[in-house]
C-alpha cells in the first residue's frame, strides 16, 4: 500500500470506522512511514477533540468507586502473578474452537423431542456439555498451557420462575493468559425469544461486566446461543445474569464450581 | 501523589499520573477520574444510549488505560487524546456488536445551555476546541462526521444509506476532517 492510498483512508482511520481488512495494511504502513504517521497523528488528535463535543452528563456517584475498585483489583491480581511471559492468546482461541466443536448443537435434539423422553435427552446433553468442559480443561492442561494457577469456574444457569430454558457458564481466570468468559444459553422457549436481545453480564462484589448480547436471530432453532469475551481480569466475578429486552431476568446462576487446572502428574 | 484538579496538566504531570495508575495508586486513579471520568461517561452515554452501558464503558476505559499505561508517551500526544481515543474505540466496538439497538438522539455540546461548574477547567478548554471544530463544518459535513464518529458508521454504510458513491463519501469525510484539524491549529490545548 502506497502513501496516496493510505492517506485516502486516514480520515476513516482517525474516526475509528475503517473496516479491519483496510485498517491492517494502513497500520502496517504507519509503522515505517514517518510522513503518513505524522498526518495520522494530527488527524487522530483532531478527531479526539470531537469526543468532547457531546453534551456533558453526570455519572452516578458510585461510578468513581467502582472504577477505582476495578483498577485496584486488577493491580492486586497482577502483583500476585509470576513474571513468566504472557502466552499467545491464539493458543487459547484454538482450545476454545476445539471445545465448541465438541459442544455442537445437540440441544436441538432436546428441543425437537420435548414431548417425548425429554428428561433423558436433557441428561444426555448435560453430560455432553460437561464432557466438553472436561475436554477444555484437558486442553488447558496440555504442555502449551500448564500454568498451575489457571482456574476454571463453572456455573449452571437456571430460568426465572416464569421462564424456561437453561444454560451454562465458564470463566477462565489465568495469571499468564488473558481471562475469558463463555456463556451458553439453551432451550430458550419460543415465547421468550420475542424478548430478545438478551444481555449477559457477570457480577462481582461491587461491579458488573458485560459479556455480550444475544440479538434477535442469535438463537438457533433449539433456542441455543453462545457469547464469549476476553477480559483483563475476571477474578471475583462469581455470578451470571441474563436479562431480556425489558431488563427482566431470564436466566441466572452462580459460578460455584472451582476447578483448578493443575499440571499433569509425573 | 498530589495531583492538581485545575488547569491543563504538563506532560510531566500526565506521566506521573499514568505511573500512579499503573501502580494502582488510589490518588492517581481518582485524579484521572476527576478530570476525565465525566467526559468519558458522557461520550459513552451519547454513543451507547443507556446509563448502565456508559458506566460499564467508563470502567472498561480505565482498566484498558491501566493495562496500556506503559505505552503512554506524553511526548507523542496528550493524555486526553489518548484516553478519549480508547473510549471511542471501545464504544464503537460495542456499537458494532450491538447492531439493531435503538440509540438516543445525539446531543452535541452546542445544542444545550452551558452548565457552569460542571467540569474542570481542562475539560472546558477541550470543549471549546470541540465547539471550534464543529462550527468549522457545514451542516452536511457535521451530519456526516457525526454519523461516522458518534454512530460508528463506515463510509460504505453511509454511502449505501444515502445512495451516493463510496468515493464521494470518502472525499467528503476527508475534507471535513481536514477542517476539524485546521480549526484548532495553533491553539494551546490541554
Amino acid at each position: 500500500m502506497n502513501c496516496t492510498t493510505v492517506r485516502d483512508r486516514l480520515a476513516e482511520h482517525a474516526l475509528g470506522v475503517l473496516p479491519p481488512r483496510d485498517g491492517a495494511p494502513v497500520d502496517r504502513h504507519l509503522t515505517w512511514c514517518a510522513a503518513c504517521r505524522k498526518e495520522a497523528g494530527e488527524l487522530q488528535r483532531a478527531t479526539a477533540t470531537l469526543a468532547f463535543g457531546v453534551a456533558p452528563l453526570e455519572p452516578s456517584a458510585d461510578v468513581e468507586d467502582r472504577v477505582a475498585g476495578a483498577v485496584r483489583e486488577a493491580v492486586a491480581r497482577r502483583d500476585r502473578r509470576p513474571t513468566t511471559a504472557r502466552r499467545s492468546r491464539l493458543t487459547l482461541v484454538a482450545a476454545l474452537a476445539a471445545m465448541l466443536a465438541v459442544l455442537g448443537t445437540g440441544w436441538g435434539a432436546v428441543m425437537a423431542n420435548r414431548a417425548a423422553d425429554s428428561d433423558r435427552l436433557v441428561q444426555l446433553e448435560t453430560l455432553r456439555s460437561q464432557s466438553a468442559v472436561e475436554r477444555f480443561r484437558d486442553l488447558l492442561n496440555s504442555a502449551e498451557f500448564g500454568d498451575p494457577e489457571d482456574e476454571v469456574f463453572l456455573g449452571t444457569l437456571n430460568p426465572s420462575a416464569s421462564g424456561g430454558g437453561g444454560g451454562s457458564a465458564l470463566t477462565l481466570v489465568s495469571p499468564s493468559i488473558i481471562d475469558m468468559a463463555i456463556v451458553l444459553v439453551n432451550g430458550v422457549p419460543e415465547e421468550t425469544r420475542d424478548l430478545l436481545p438478551f444481555t449477559v453480564r457477570l457480577r462481582g462484589a461491587d461491579s458488573v461486566l458485560m459479556v455480550g448480547r444475544i440479538e434477535k436471530g442469535g438463537l438457533d432453532d433449539s433456542g441455543a446461543g453462545i457469547v464469549m469475551r476476553e477480559f483483563n481480569e475476571l477474578a471475583g466475578y462469581d455470578s451470571v445474569v441474563v436479562r431480556d429486552v425489558n431488563g427482566d431476568v431470564v436466566l441466572s446462576g452462580s459460578m460455584q464450581t472451582r476447578a483448578t487446572v493443575t499440571s499433569p502428574g509425573p | 501523589m498530589q495531583a492538581r484538579n485545575d488547569g491543563p496538566l504538563l506532560p510531566k504531570e500526565e506521566q506521573q499520573l499514568m505511573e500512579g495508575l499503573l501502580a494502582g495508586s488510589d490518588d492517581a486513579i481518582r485524579a484521572l477520574y476527576a478530570r476525565y471520568g465525566r467526559p468519558i461517561y458522557s461520550l459513552g452515554y451519547r454513543l451507547l444510549g443507556t446509563r448502565e452501558s456508559a458506566e460499564e464503558l467508563t470502567q472498561d476505559v480505565f482498566l484498558t488505560a491501566w493495562r496500556k499505561a506503559a505505552r503512554f508517551d506524553p511526548t507523542r500526544g496528550r493524555l486526553s487524546t489518548w484516553l478519549m481515543t480508547i473510549a471511542h474505540n471501545l464504544a464503537v466496538d460495542r456499537l458494532r456488536r450491538e447492531t439493531g439497538v435503538s440509540r438516543p438522539t445525539l446531543v452535541l455540546v452546542d445544542e444545550v445551555p452551558d452548565a457552569p461548574g460542571l467540569d474542570e477547567e481542562a475539560v472546558l478548554i477541550e470543549r471549546d476546541a470541540a465547539l471550534r471544530a464543529l462550527s468549522s463544518l457545514t451542516e452536511a459535513e457535521r451530519r456526516l462526521v457525526a454519523r461516522a464518529y458518534f454512530r460508528g458508521m463506515t463510509a460504505r454504510e453511509i454511502a449505501e444509506s444515502d445512495g451516493i458513491p463510496l468515493g464521494t463519501v470518502k472525499t467528503r469525510l476527508r475534507s471535513a476532517m481536514i477542517k476539524v484539524r485546521k480549526a484548532n491549529e495553533g491553539k494551546e490545548l490541554v
